[in-house]
């Protein structure tokens, strides 16, 4: 037995000292859950993308961490109060805007070559390519003159005048002098042959404070300091981001210190964070920050009970969100009152709360004549009982817990509720798009700051058969007063005339509902102790974005 | 045998062509197109850029069209594009398959190593104590969820004793030698532990069955010892059925495991054609499917071969 242990401790001793070569680098090790379609800076966008781009490159402009558009690769924000934007006739006879932009002076790629306005161009010429598949040509197709003044300075015009004006964002700047040649060759299949995709640890491809140094694709990606960076020099020399793919994996290589830290915008779910934090709350740094996924109830208003605003109020009214939000998400994920995130400069409370109140919700399923018998299921004067399925994507644990509360309490109230969980390419590929539930459909929208509903609240977004199911307003929602308003905002270009009606929209869902709001998810960040300077935004532009301002303390 | 091996091929080209036309079917008919989960849960994305998106990736064609474009680029080496990682199929396949191997063989190997010996020695004295503690420790390993067991390896050897990686493969870090071995010890042990209770069931089963056949006992009475008898007549006659099995797993050699290689972060094979069907990467999926379906068929080949060179009397027609 002694010469076993012997052995053990033998074993162990020559694991461990060989551990300690890992270790011992002054890597910062970032654990993630995800890895992007590309690392090509116009071909996707997906979150894990955003993260990982925000410490080698920088939009030219973001929203900052007050959700206010500022620059990041331009000098000055235009408007036309500062004479940086103008209003300029466009030959179809309609008017634009024309802004003008300066680049940083100093900004460098990777390799030290100068980025300049030539790079910008480029960038919208390969956006603009029909051939080229950019997922979002919004953007590129608004733009309808591009000059460049000198190396800094361009003007821009875009097609149309909205309350979004001067915010100039979506082109993402390519370096021409590495770029152009690849794509002249052949704009249609640029997208295969980029450096982004061939060698993404070319330095100059970046321009952020750091560089991709290795790329091991779907699992890492290593980063170190770039020597052209023009702005605040980070302390942070070198980062590794790891991709796990399985949470259990994730948490247990944070727990042996094999990375350092998990983002709340792409690492851990809520609830594994919170359980982390109830489990290892002394070892580490908790930050919990609402992000912008508004998770709601989608009502299928062509489904008769459910088309009678009463009975929707009355469905609000009946469940308990603070009980969702304490039992399931140990107080995080607060009820929300409508999609508008509340960091939002335009959002407002005063709209109707919607407090658990099962007398409330009694009273109006009477008055909507959904009436019931002691403990019976509410039947109709034609004798039909208030019956409809709530939907849900199969890979949503926590989804499913909430559809079991929500069934629990609906029940309560007399309304009887099936649960059917789809997976989520069927949800999301067929049932709701060709709307195709019949009741309710629990899901997760992300949108953006002062983000105009237009897709998902507009009469002429409703998807059906006759327009091929185009459109994304799964709720059958029409209400021209809601049309109006969301025109409206969108050529409202005083921001203190817009809220008003930002609020007066707000008022009208809250009241409609044609989706019951549940809560706007929170991302929870688990830091090292010893890590300072991650300021979340709580919107897309995500902390990695600032990332020069990170700062360890024991050194 | 000539006649038989190309029949086979014959037989394994057309299994091969039915084949993908199965799967890109079924991966195409499955709701929701990689545009279509691209778009998912973004309200800003337009119905015109949908519609853009979808020419530019060839999905507004009729299914069997995209099969037939598929199966002629395929045929002539061109495997196409991966959606998901914006490589080349074969660019991804290549270090995905090299990866499951080296995971794959060695736990396969070690399994083996194990389970012959502990397998004939339970065989050789059945329901003795020796052969009910191998059949324990067999239940055991078949028992116990590799989840649950990679699991358990990673918080005891990694989080508590930080004496193991808890998972990647060592290469951002260029780990080689024994460095990068460390990195291949969890898994395996995972993979073997979870393949070797069956195994060793299978040994002792076949071995159990051929030592009560007649000429077993012939050979005793020839005064052959115990040894000569399990090596020179048992054993090889055992072995048939474990040629079946080692047959039918020859293809998980190639299509990794995906639990092992999720849990321990190893990019195997497993975890991409995993993810390749979920993100409807009809390339990716289709190329990692048909080698699984390629290796599958090699395997059962070879398993047939195997049972003509262990049993002369076997005839392959």
């Amino acid at each position: 037995m002694r010469k076993f242990f012997g052995i053990m401790l033998l074993v162990g001793a020559m694991l461990a000292s060989s551990t300690g070569i890992t270790r011992a680098a002054e890597t910062f090790k970032i654990g993630i859950s995800g890895y992007p379609e590309t690392l090509h800076p116009a071909f996707s966008s997906s979150a894990v993308q955003s993260y990982i781009l925000g410490f080698v490159r920088r939009p030219i402009m973001v929203y900052n961490h007050d959700w206010k558009v500022a620059c990041l690769m331009c000098e000055t924000v235009p408007s036309f109060e500062n004479g940086l934007a103008k209003r300029v006739p466009l030959k179809d006879g309609k008017e634009g805007v024309q802004l003008s932009l300066s680049i940083p002076a100093d900004a460098k790629w990777g390799d030290g070559t100068a980025l300049t306005t030539k790079d910008v161009a480029f960038s919208i010429e390969v956006g603009q390519n029909e051939n080229v598949a950019v997922a979002n040509k919004e953007v590129f197709n608004r733009i309808v003159d591009f000059n460049i003044v000198d190396d800094q300075h361009f003007t821009v015009t875009l097609d149309r005048i909205d309350y979004t004006y001067n915010a100039f964002m979506g082109v993402e700047i390519l370096p021409s002098h590495l770029e152009k040649a690849i794509y002249d060759e052949d704009p249609a299949t640029y997208q295969k042959r980029s450096l982004y995709v061939t060698a993404p640890d070319t330095p100059g491809l970046w321009f952020g404070p750091y560089l991709v140094k290795k790329v091991i694709t779907a699992s890492a990606v290593m980063l170190e300091a770039n020597p052209y960076w023009w702005g605040k020099k980070p302390q942070i020399q070198s980062i590794q981001l790891r991709n796990f793919e399985n949470t259990a994996a994730l948490e247990a290589s944070l727990r042996a210190g094999e990375i350092d830290y998990t983002p709340g915008e792409i690492g851990l779910s809520l609830d594994k964070v919170i359980t982390f934090e109830k489990r290892f709350g002394d070892k580490y740094d908790f930050l919990y920050k609402k992000g912008l996924s508004f998770y709601h109830l989608d009502v299928n208003s062509a489904f008769a009970p459910l088309g009678d605003k009463r009975v929707r109020q009355a469905l609000l009214y009946a469940i308990d969100r603070d009980e969702i939000s304490q039992k399931l998400f140990d107080g995080k994920n607060a009820p929300t009152l409508d999609f508008i995130h509340p960091d939002d400069p335009v959002f407002t409370d005063d709209v109707p709360h919607y407090q658990f109140d099962p007398q409330k919700a009694d009273a109006l399923l009477n008055e909507a004549g959904w009436t019931r018998t002691g403990n019976a299921m509410r039947k109709n004067a034609q004798g039909e009982t208030l019956h409809f399925t709530l939907y849900g994507a199969t890979e949503s644990s926590t989804g499913q817990l909430i559809q079991q509360v929500l069934q629990n309490r609906w029940k309560q109230a007399g309304i009887d509720v099936d649960i059917l969980n789809q997976p989520a390419r069927v949800l999301f590929g067929e049932t709701l798009p060709q709307r195709k539930f019949d009741g309710l459909a629990m899901f997760g929208w992300i949108s953006a700051p002062e983000h105009l509903p237009l897709t998902i609240l507009k009469s002429d977004q409703i998807p059906t058969a006759e327009n091929h199911f185009e459109g994304q307003n799964y709720t059958g929602y029409n209400n021209p007063k809601v049309d109006a308003l969301i025109d409206q905002i969108e050529l409202e270009l005083d921001f203190d005339k817009r809220v008003p009606l930002w609020h007066e929209l707000q008022k009208i869902y809250a009241t409609d509902l044609p989706a019951l709001p549940l809560y706007h998810g929170e991302n929870g960040f688990i830091f090292p102790k010893w890590l300072k300077g991650i300021r979340p935004t709580g919107h897309m532009y995500p902390s990695s974005l600032w990332a020069e301002e990170w700062y360890r303390t024991d050194q | 045998m000539r006649r038989f091996i190309l029949t086979r091929l014959w037989q394994t080209i057309l299994v091969m062509v039915l084949v993908s036309f199965g799967a890109y079917l079924l991966i195409g008919l499955m709701p929701g197109d990689p545009i279509d989960l691209m778009i998912t849960a973004n309200p800003a994305i337009t119905s015109a850029d949908i519609a853009r998106l979808k020419g530019l990736y060839g999905l507004d064609q009729p299914l069997v069209l995209r099969w037939f474009h598929w199966l002629s680029a395929a045929l002539g080496g061109d495997f196409g594009y991966s959606r998901l990682f914006s490589q080349p199929v074969t660019a991804l396949i290549g270090p995905a398959l090299l990866n499951s191997l080296k995971l794959m063989l060695a736990s396969w190997a070690l399994s083996l190593a194990i389970a012959l010996p502990a397998g004939i020695y339970a065989a050789l004295k059945p329901h003795s104590l020796r052969d009910y503690g191998i059949n324990l420790a067999a239940f055991a390993g078949v028992s116990i969820p590799p989840f649950w067991l990679g699991l358990m390896a990673i918080l005891v050897f990694a989080v508590s004793l930080h004496w193991l990686p808890a998972g990647g493969t060592g290469q951002l870090d260029d780990a080689s030698g024994w460095q990068g071995l460390r990195y291949l010890i969890l898994p395996v042990a995972t993979l073997t532990i979870a393949s070797v209770g069956s195994h060793i069931r299978f040994v002792r089963g076949s071995m159990i069955e051929v030592m009560r056949q007649d000429f077993i006992r012939t050979a005793r009475a020839k005064g052959l010892s115990e040894t000569g008898v399990v090596t020179r007549h048992a054993l090889r006659n055992g072995m048939m059925p474990v040629v079946t099995l080692l047959g039918l797993e020859f293809g998980s050699l190639f299509s990794g495991a995906l639990i092992t290689e999720t849990l321990f972060s190893w990019p195997g094979m497993g975890r991409l054609i995993y993810n390749a069907v979920i993100g409807s990467d009809y390339n990716l999926a289709m190329a990692g499917l048909m080698l699984a379906t390629l290796v599958t068929l090699v395997g059962n080949l070879l398993a047939d071969i195997g049972y003509k060179l262990l049993d002369p009397r076997v005839k392959l027609s």
